[in-house]
């Protein structure tokens, strides 16, 4: 039977698309098609988008509303005529401008089927590896030159190098599934659109490092991406994927989900290996490095959703096919999060070394608002404001580091020009105080203290004092405090009143 | 109580132990939230004999996360709306939306209004959560609606 697609995920769920769910799928009946409910492919500027199978290949309708569904097709085909019609999904401008690599099947198929994974070669990867020997598999991931996409680029393979040479009875994979920063959804199009492809990758670098449980923290406010990861795991159990004697190869392997309670802290790797204990999620002094001390004091190989996703592909592909795609020392590629006041927001993968510029104005099509760019925020709340002038920078970590920011995980948040960056700058101050988990005193003092600073800055309150003293302050905070929340809490604010003086009252 | 006792019961079944491992306590307080949608402040002690812990330690885990409200009893709110304030949703005027919203539905009425930073949904800010539905792109009149 020829197929109708519609992607199904909390972006599209929260604008109404469960409305077209029900007429299409009578529709589809009177005409001889199966609706089939895909993850999305996170291009907003498209949705509610229904795709209509033809000849093979898949036929895109954008912007459909309850109305135009009635004549999406004729004659048991697709009304090309119809005003909805926008070409092959394939030809679409905002998915062809992309290199999906990690993404590559999210948005077509089922996410919870496991055989619509296999099809698109789902499991190739992990065939391959469990026919390797542990090191040849790190082998591979160090060749692709990838680094942990959760925001710090630490290099992944290294990472499960340490893992694999520490000796211990019980290895852990953990992944990091607390996506916190404000401007990111990547991991959460992941896991609703294809959650095989992050539990096959905790599998690799479960065989990779020779662990045998793994735990996915899962932050609360994705109730969809719970129910999806639940539903891929015990249809992974009941297939032979999970458990013992993964495809036959000897190799047992063990997936629990934990939920997270809404700290964001918990983002942060050793505050989540406490809260994933059951405790306070406080951070921990490092070293030791979770790698070698982790949870319950054994070996941990912790890793953001994006990376492990990633691990399947460069397994199958070859370590070197990953390594020759990207920028400098950033390989392979990047999945841009565009957000905030931006018409065409949504995720696209790109490779690393795109600039922002590109990304802006080529894909993302201007402010919603209608006016113009005044500030982007790259890289969640601890990154850095940028204006246009920097806009020509390549998203590369390096390159970001050297300006006073980081592309981090990928989100770019952008705001028109009423933005008053003197609030955002207090903001970020404000968030850090709510977010601190208390350990260190530079983070939770410097944080409200911080707030107050810039509170008499915009009333001008001895401004050229009291600027002195946040820059102090800001010093301090990224010298002495104990993780990325204190320490990187200035990236925001230096940069504010760096590019953006006049919203300070500086002249 | 009966409830958390309950809680506590089918986690001694499932772990097959009487004395719960700290490391459940998270997962145990966050199924007592779900069900009562608050932590009564008189469980405390109930949790910190079964998991064989101090009261302290049980006390310290509630207060740090902002999913589990540790209360004498349940509030009077009938809804719940969560309202994203983090940046991508004050590019598009959240700051604007909640003070609409706070003078729309008064301190401790029906409607109780809580703050969050991020639901992932930073392509389509503002964004509002009700019963663990995200709505994005919301305006005050779409809310009133929802929660009418």
């Amino acid at each position: 039977m020829k197929k109708i697609y519609i992607g199904i995920e909390t972006g599209t769920l929260s604008i109404g698309i469960k409305n077209l769910l029900s007429p299409l799928q009578e529709i589809a009946k009177q005409q001889n098609y199966q609706v089939v409910e895909t993850g999305g492919f996170g291009l907003y500027a498209y949705e509610p988008m229904i795709e209509v199978e033809h000849n093979n290949e898949r036929h895109a309708f954008t912007k459909v509303t309850e109305k135009d569904l009635q004549t999406l097709l004729t004659d048991n085909k697709p009304n090309f005529n119809h005003s909805c019609y926008a070409g092959k999904t394939q030809d679409l401008p905002l998915l062809k401008c992309q290199q999906r690599f990690t993404f590559r099947r999210v948005g077509l198929n089922s996410p919870t089927c496991v055989q619509s994974y296999q099809q698109e070669q789902g499991y190739e990867g992990l065939k391959k590896a469990l026919s390797m020997e542990p090191q040849g598999v790190i082998d591979q991931i160090k060749e692709s030159g990838i680094r942990g996409r959760g925001g710090a680029g630490f290099p992944t393979g290294i990472k499960l190098q340490t893992v694999k040479d520490s000796p211990a009875k019980q290895k852990y994979i953990v992944c990091n599934a607390d996506e916190g920063d404000s401007g990111t959804f990547a991991d959460r199009m992941l896991i609703e659109g294809d959650p095989f492809c992050l539990i096959e990758g905790m599998t690799i670098s479960a065989k990779a490092v020779g662990a045998t449980q793994g735990f996915v923290y899962l932050r609360s406010e994705y109730p969809l991406a719970l129910q999806r990861l639940t539903q891929a795991i015990e249809n992974a159990y009941q297939v032979g994927l999970l458990g013992k004697n993964i495809l036959d190869s000897g190799f047992n392997f063990d997936l629990k989900i934990h939920s997270g309670a809404g700290a964001y802290i918990c983002g942060e790797e050793t505050s989540l290996l406490e809260s994933l204990e059951g405790k306070r999620g406080v951070i921990r002094f490092k070293p030791p490095l979770p790698a070698i001390e982790g949870l319950f004091a054994s070996p941990t190989a912790l890793n953001n959703v994006i990376t492990l996703a990633t691990l399947p592909e460069i397994l199958l592909q070859g370590g070197k096919a990953h390594n020759e795609i990207g920028y400098e020392k950033s390989k392979g590629t990047l999945t841009v999060q565009l957000a905030g006041n931006i018409k065409n927001g949504g995720l696209y993968e790109v490779p690393f070394g795109t600039s922002l510029k590109t990304v802006l104005s080529e894909i993302g099509g201007g402010t919603r608002t209608e006016r113009p760019i005044k500030a982007v925020q790259v890289g969640g709340p601890l990154g850095a404001y940028f204006p246009e002038e920097l806009f020509d920078l390549p998203l590369d970590y390096e390159t970001f580091m050297g300006k006073g920011g980081m592309v981090g995980h990928g989100g770019v948040v952008v705001f028109d020009d009423t933005v008053d960056l003197s609030e955002q700058a207090k903001f970020a101050f404000e968030f850090c105080a709510h977010e601190s988990c208390g350990k260190c005193t530079p983070c939770r003092i410097g944080s409200t203290r911080g707030a107050e600073l810039i509170a008499k800055i915009q009333k001008k309150q001895d401004l050229d004092k009291n600027l002195e003293v946040v820059d102090d302050l800001c010093e301090l905070m990224e010298e002495t405090s104990l993780c990325a929340l204190g320490g990187m809490t200035p990236f925001p604010v230096k940069s504010a009143i760096k590019h953006f003086p006049s919203d300070f009252g500086i002249k | 109580m009966q409830k958390i006792e309950n809680i506590i019961e089918q986690q001694q079944k499932a772990l097959n132990s009487q004395v719960l491992p700290e490391s459940e306590l998270l997962q145990t307080l966050i199924l007592i939230q779900q069900e009562l949608s608050y932590i009564p402040k008189n469980s405390i002690s109930t949790l910190a004999e079964a998991f064989n812990i101090s009261r302290a330690d049980v006390h310290g885990v509630v207060t740090f996360y902002d999913d589990l409200k540790l209360q004498d009893a349940p509030s009077n709110a009938k809804k719940i709306i969560r309202v994203c304030q983090a940046e991508a949703c004050q590019s598009m005027g959240v700051r604007q939306l909640m003070q609409e919203l706070e003078s729309a539905y008064p301190k401790d009425g029906e409607i109780s209004i809580e703050k969050v930073y991020c639901l992932g949904n930073c392509a389509l800010a503002p964004a509002a959560m009700i019963d663990n539905q995200c709505y994005g792109n919301v305006s005050i009149s779409q809310i009133k609606n929802l929660l009418a």
